[in-house]
């Protein structure tokens, strides 16, 4: 589970903490974050 | 540079700080550690320009704006309560400020009331500088733990 973060954090060059908070609920990221996060995990979005 | 790297750097130039403040009293000397001061925060300042490994991102910048915002939204109003007793002080005389005695006393000046008010700025600026640790650990909490996996 935690393996995932960091990888993806270097990727979308934010902390692996963020990536963390954004699971969480705890933090909504900027759209520009969230779409490249969507882009990455292959999730559609609009 | 990494940010160890500038932390550890950070350190040593704070080491050197202390050392200098000691050797201006000492001599009696207070542009040496004014000067170095500002010498050894501007630095910093180009030392934290050059770290290779930078961790901020648009959560810590986050953190960093509410808890710079929301220190100052406190410790204005002490620092202004304080400088309104200051003022007071000043112009507590019949005619106001009186004017500075001849010959002008030298640097440092013979007058320890002087001194005793930058201590009172500096107490307020380690209070507003534990507030705002204390404003970056609430929000840093609020917006995401630490790893607790």
């Amino acid at each position: 589970m935690v393996s995932h973060r960091r990888p993806m954090a270097q990727e979308m060059g934010v902390a692996r903490q963020t990536i963390l908070a954004i699971e969480k609920g705890k933090y909504y990221p900027s759209p520009d974050l969230a779409f490249r996060l969507a882009r990455l995990l292959g999730a559609p979005y609009r | 540079m990494k940010q160890n790297t500038f932390y550890l750097l950070a350190g040593f130039i704070g080491l050197i700080e202390v050392g200098l403040f000691w050797v201006s009293v000492l001599i009696r000397e207070s542009m040496l550690i004014t000067v170095s001061f500002v010498v050894g925060i501007l630095a910093i300042y180009v030392a934290r320009g050059r770290i290779s490994d930078k961790r901020d991102d648009e959560r810590s910048a986050l953190i960093t704006q509410k808890a710079g915002a929301r220190t100052l939204e406190v410790f204005w109003i002490l620092f202004f309560a304080v400088s309104l007793g200051s003022l007071v002080m000043g112009f507590a005389t019949p005619l106001g400020i009186p004017p500075p005695p001849r010959p002008f006393p030298k640097s440092p000046p013979d007058e320890p009331h002087i001194g005793y008010f930058g201590l009172l700025q500096m107490v307020l600026l380690c209070g507003m500088a534990f507030l705002y640790i204390g404003f970056r650990l609430y929000y840093a909490k609020k917006y995401g733990d630490w790893d607790d996996n």
